[in-house]
């Protein structure tokens, strides 16, 4: 069995390699792989707001940001759509057509919930520091919500699409693919908020995470 | 493993650049915030026009470190696909199989890896913890080694090879003068300690546009030649591209080798005019204005190389579907150039890999990617 390290290319085949795939199972794999690759440029790009959050850390003058208490609720009602949208997908493979539909609906109305809750964080912060964005951790704080936000909002689309074609077709297969990526995109960005909000906005978590790395 | 050398290149490139582009949005929003919003991300408490700005505490060197994180992968996506197209047109053109071929697949694998973690390089006067130096100086000369591999393997493929003096030969050849050139001054400016004196001058300037931007333009100047024939159905005016070729070739010498020796004396990059130049000599000016006609005269070279491409996509000869007599699928097309579909009904079913040039037994000197195994003699035989 030949690997990519042992691979003869030089050597000619002497039959096609691998069977074509049909139509649909290309364009699901496309989607698919679309979707991983846009996670792994979102990844590059919160790991590096983590770290110049990390990096700005350092400098003598840091002033962490004041506490809110409202994201924790915000991150309980994150994980609820989060886990509604597993919740759809479990469903959809069992072929519980009306089940997926509500479970999807309570994704979007938690979502919705949450991205209401982070305006009224940032409403309270705005408040709490006298509308002064001087202080880089209040920077960080608005840019790194906000962005995550956005992308919460952007797979707000996504997922009226699905609600959409979940009421308009009857095909539970078709309706599972879509589920799935919704379900991926949402955990994931469950994860990056219980990152960002754990190491960054819960205390000073990241910086007795740098001082164990012995960067202070 | 058996993709065109050209498509592996690009495909790197793609991913590098799905990770580094990221730094740059984040620094381009970073920076927004700050002039729109009054947040300090980079902008430190700063008195401009004799007043005080409203920033406290922000890092100019964050966004050094964001860019260039950005910065120095984007060398390897603008090199990347340029390494992989020259391999091609290198073997085609040579009639032999690429030398090493899985080694220049790994190469570009690991070039594109290890240009995440060199970009401090381009920072050694910004201020950094001399370990830091010591690392990315380390990271940097490690680069050189994959690198030199495909260098080696490029000039081993023309080693004997039946060498075409073509336009795209031309370029090639040119490339690998240049990105050797380019090179062999890398090794001086990624040491930290040699780095430093030669930083903003001259000498950087003749490093990076012989490594990054002239060598990959020639083989951009080559690949377009090389696929003329396919993209437009017809030749190009083969006096004007030669007449581009060597004004080009010679004239970005002329522009990029003195300035190695400015940089050396010390003539600083970036200025439109200096003063307190006493420790240069009169003829460092002269050597300054004659690379400015040779940028003139390489700059009118261009002119005639687009008027080529128009004038010849409509009056050229004709060309045939497969001039070069090359392997790979898109000499294959049923169409020149190639119609919607690109393959008409069927697709076709790849049984080999892009290098199987001068095969031996095998009438033809090449054997295309969509041929099966048996229909040739040699084959057959065994």
């Amino acid at each position: 069995m030949s690997n990519i390290f042992t691979e003869q290319p030089w050597i000619a085949d002497t039959g096609p390699i691998a069977p074509a795939l049909s139509g649909v199972q290309i364009s699901v794999n496309a989607r698919r792989s679309a979707l991983k690759m846009l996670l792994m440029g979102v990844s590059v790009f919160f790991l590096l707001m983590i770290v110049a959050y990390g990096g700005r850390m350092l400098y003598q003058d840091w002033r962490p940001t004041p506490q809110i208490n409202l994201l924790w609720g915000n991150t309980g009602v994150l994980l609820l759509s989060s886990l509604c949208l597993q919740a759809a997908l479990l469903w959809a493979r069992a072929g519980k057509a009306d089940w997926v539909r509500g479970a999807l609906i309570g994704a979007g109305i938690l979502t919705v919930l949450f991205l209401a809750g982070q305006l009224a964080a940032w409403q309270q912060l705005t408040t709490m520091v006298l509308g002064d964005f001087s202080n880089p951790s209040v920077g960080f704080f608005l840019m790194i919500t906000g962005i995550h936000g956005l992308h919460m909002a952007g797979g707000m689309v996504a997922l009226m699409r699905t609600i959409k074609r979940a009421f308009t077709q009857t095909d539970i297969q078709s309706m599972e693919h879509n589920v799935s990526n919704c379900a991926l995109y949402w955990h994931y960005l469950l994860g990056v908020w219980l990152l960002v909000f754990g190491l960054l906005f819960t205390g000073n978590n990241f910086e007795v995470l740098l001082k164990i790395c012995g960067f202070i | 493993m058996r993709m065109p050398l050209t498509v592996w290149g690009i495909f790197v490139a793609t991913v590098l650049a799905l990770f580094a582009f990221p730094a740059l949005f984040v620094s381009a929003i970073m920076m927004s915030l700050d002039v729109l919003l009054g947040t300090s991300f980079f902008m430190p408490a700063i008195m401009t026009m004799g007043n005080e700005a409203d920033h406290v505490g922000g890092n100019p060197l964050l966004f050094q470190h964001l860019f260039w994180f950005f910065g120095h992968p984007e060398v390897y996506i603008v090199a990347l696909p340029a390494f992989g197209i020259v391999s091609d047109l290198i073997s085609i053109h040579a009639r032999k199989n690429i030398f090493g071929y899985r080694m220049m697949v790994w190469a570009i694998i690991i070039i594109g890896a290890l240009s995440f973690v060199v970009w401090a390089h381009h920072m050694y006067v910004s201020g950094m913890n001399p370990y830091f130096g010591f690392f990315f100086a380390t990271t940097t000369l490690i680069i050189a080694v994959p690198t030199a591999l495909k260098v080696y393997n490029w000039v081993l493929t023309l080693w004997q090879g039946n060498i075409h003096l073509t336009i795209p030969m031309l370029f090639s050849i040119a490339f690998l003068l240049f990105f050797i050139n380019g090179g062999m001054t890398g090794l001086f400016l990624g040491n930290a300690s040699v780095s430093m004196p030669l930083s903003d001058t001259l000498f950087v300037v003749a490093h990076f546009h012989m490594v990054m931007a002239v060598a990959p333009v020639m083989v951009v100047c080559g690949a377009i030649y090389h696929w003329y024939p396919k993209i437009t159905g017809r030749w190009y005016h083969e006096g004007m591209a030669r007449f581009h070729f060597w004004v080009t070739f010679v004239g970005s010498y002329l522009v990029f080798l003195p300035m190695h020796y400015l940089g050396i004396m010390g003539v600083p990059r970036r200025y439109f005019e200096i003063t307190g130049t006493s420790f240069l000599p009169d003829s460092a000016q002269t050597v300054n204005a004659s690379i400015t006609i040779a940028a003139l005269v390489v700059g009118f070279a261009q002119l005639v190389f687009l008027y080529n491409l128009i004038f010849s996509a409509m009056k050229g000869q004709k060309a045939p579907g497969n001039p070069w007599n090359a392997t790979s699928l898109e000499w294959q097309t049923e169409h020149t150039p190639p119609q919607h579909g690109n393959f008409g009904k069927e697709l076709p079913c790849v049984y080999r890999w892009a290098y199987d040039f001068s095969v031996p037994g095998v009438e033809d000197d090449f054997i295309p990617q969509n041929v099966p195994p048996r229909s040739t003699t040699s084959e057959a035989a065994s």
